[in-house]
């Protein structure tokens, strides 16, 4: 599997570059601060440029021919996306604008928690393009989804978020990873069984 | 000894199915996967790498469900192009695949390197067909696979390369376990070097014969229309008809011929008469 990520990584070190390229420059030159949204824009460009080489060239037809286990194949994608998001983070809140280590985990777990939600979609679709009209769509919905749990007029989702807060106020390292970890877990076995089960085109 | 078996293997495509396929693919020879473009060839292969999901049967490979990536130690897959990010270099393909075979073979990779004549800093981008055809041959080889196979690998090549890896899957025949699968629609690749033939049309296997059989079997036969008729049209699996006479295709003992000696020519059917003659059928 550590051969997969590293064909990512020959494959796709130039979008990792561009990245940190970015982070660079947005943090050294006297630019405005930039809103959410583009952070959000380079985080859907970043998913649909790793799958859109996959499509293109018909990669993964090669792969599967490799002795690899499919889900190996799943497991190294997202290893890959987990990676390099991590990293962009790492260059952007630790090293040009250091947050504390709480407010960085809480930016990771929404990270991971936004990688769960996305990949998943590149794997049902069989479309590129189709992909990532999906993934905006999603990404849209998402935020208005996550707007309207907070500050929804109705309780309903009041003793889960409760419970939630609760276990960040008591343990906010543990629970922030537990989180991530299960969100990325479960989103890995949602794809390795897409991917096991429908045709690769 | 078979080294894959298909066992009543079903697949519903868009506009396309390939229904009940039984065949097996012997240990120690070369079987050629012959039928017109379209036939199924290139979606049989691709259930057998595991690329399309069967709706129905089974395929084993090496005796194991062809599901089991271990099996893929032993195989090496040559496809109608090098389906590999057009960026990479040999040497960066090198890296990323030598590491997963456990019998990767860094002498023959270079023999193989020097003989095709690739450059291994160059990106794939930059390959003609003929040179991403030979990266892919490659890499199918280094790891000394007892099991070959090649999907319309002569497709687009020039008549040299073709016949350099006609030459070359021969050599490789010396190994007594070697066993190659060699899917194309130029019969003729076939003629020269396949012991079995399977046929496949329209979804379904038509035809699988040793060469031998087919050859002894198989014949054609010209003569002049008035030597048809309602009968004598049964016999034949195919004919053709033109303004001077006819040519058909016959299986079976041509000794049933040996009356109509001086007003028939019989010859030997070859792979691409067979296959004219069963795809266009009396049309």
């Amino acid at each position: 599997m550590w051969q997969l990520i590293k064909l990512d990584y020959l494959e796709h070190r130039a979008l990792i570059g561009m990245l940190l390229l970015f982070s660079f420059l947005i943090n050294i030159l006297p630019l405005p601060i930039l809103p959410l949204s583009t952070y959000i824009l380079f985080f859907v460009m970043f998913i649909a440029y790793t799958f859109y080489y996959d499509h293109k060239d018909h990669v993964i037809w090669y792969i599967v021919s490799l002795p690899v286990k499919k889900n190996h194949i799943v497991l190294a994608r997202y290893l890959f996306i987990l990676t390099g998001c991590t990293l962009f983070i790492i260059v952007e809140r630790l090293i040009f604008r250091p947050v504390s280590l709480i407010t960085f985990l809480f930016i990771f777990t929404g990270m991971c928690i936004a990688i769960a939600a996305s990949i998943p979609i590149y794997y049902l679709l069989q479309s590129i393009w189709n992909s990532v009209v999906a993934h905006a769509i999603l990404i849209v919905f998402g935020a208005l989804a996550f707007a309207f749990i907070f500050i929804s007029p109705y309780e309903i989702f009041d003793p889960f978020l409760f419970f939630i807060f609760d276990m960040i106020d008591l343990q906010p390292v543990i629970t922030l990873l537990l989180i991530s970890a299960s969100v990325l877990y479960g989103s890995y076995l949602l794809s390795s069984f897409i991917f096991l089960k429908k045709d690769i085109t | 000894m078979n080294v894959v078996e298909f066992e009543n293997v079903s697949k519903q495509r868009k506009n396309f199915s390939v229904r009940q396929l039984n065949f097996a693919i012997p240990k120690g020879f070369i079987t050629g996967f012959i039928g017109p473009n379209g036939s199924g060839k290139t979606t049989t292969i691709q259930m057998m790498i595991d690329i399309l999901q069967i709706d129905e049967g089974d395929i084993f490979i090496f005796g194991s469900p062809h599901k089991n990536e271990q099996s893929k130690q032993n195989i090496g897959f040559v496809y109608d192009d090098l389906y590999m990010y057009e960026e990479m270099t040999i040497k960066k393909m090198k890296s990323f695949i030598a590491p997963l075979y456990d019998n990767w073979n860094e002498e023959l990779f270079q023999k193989y390197l020097d003989q095709f004549e690739l450059p291994s800093t160059k990106k794939i981008k930059q390959f003609s067909k003929g040179m991403k055809m030979k990266c892919s041959l490659l890499f199918a080889l280094a790891h000394e696979p007892e099991f070959l196979v090649l999907d319309e690998p002569s497709a687009g090549l020039d008549p040299i390369f073709r016949q350099e890896l006609l030459e070359l899957l021969q050599k490789l025949m010396v190994r007594e376990s070697q066993t190659i699968f060699l899917s194309t629609h130029i019969t003729t690749d076939l003629d020269k070097i396949a012991d079995y033939i399977v046929f496949i049309n329209e979804g379904e296997i038509v035809l699988q014969q040793s060469s031998e059989a087919i050859h002894e079997h198989f014949h054609i036969v010209k003569g002049k229309h008035e030597l048809l008729d309602a009968d004598t049209r049964t016999i034949f699996t195919g004919i053709k008809e033109s303004e001077i006479g006819f040519t058909a295709l016959f299986e079976g003992d041509p000794t049933l011929f040996s009356d109509f000696e001086s007003e028939l020519i019989i010859e030997k059917a070859s792979l691409e008469d067979i296959m004219y003659f069963i795809v266009k059928g009396g049309k």
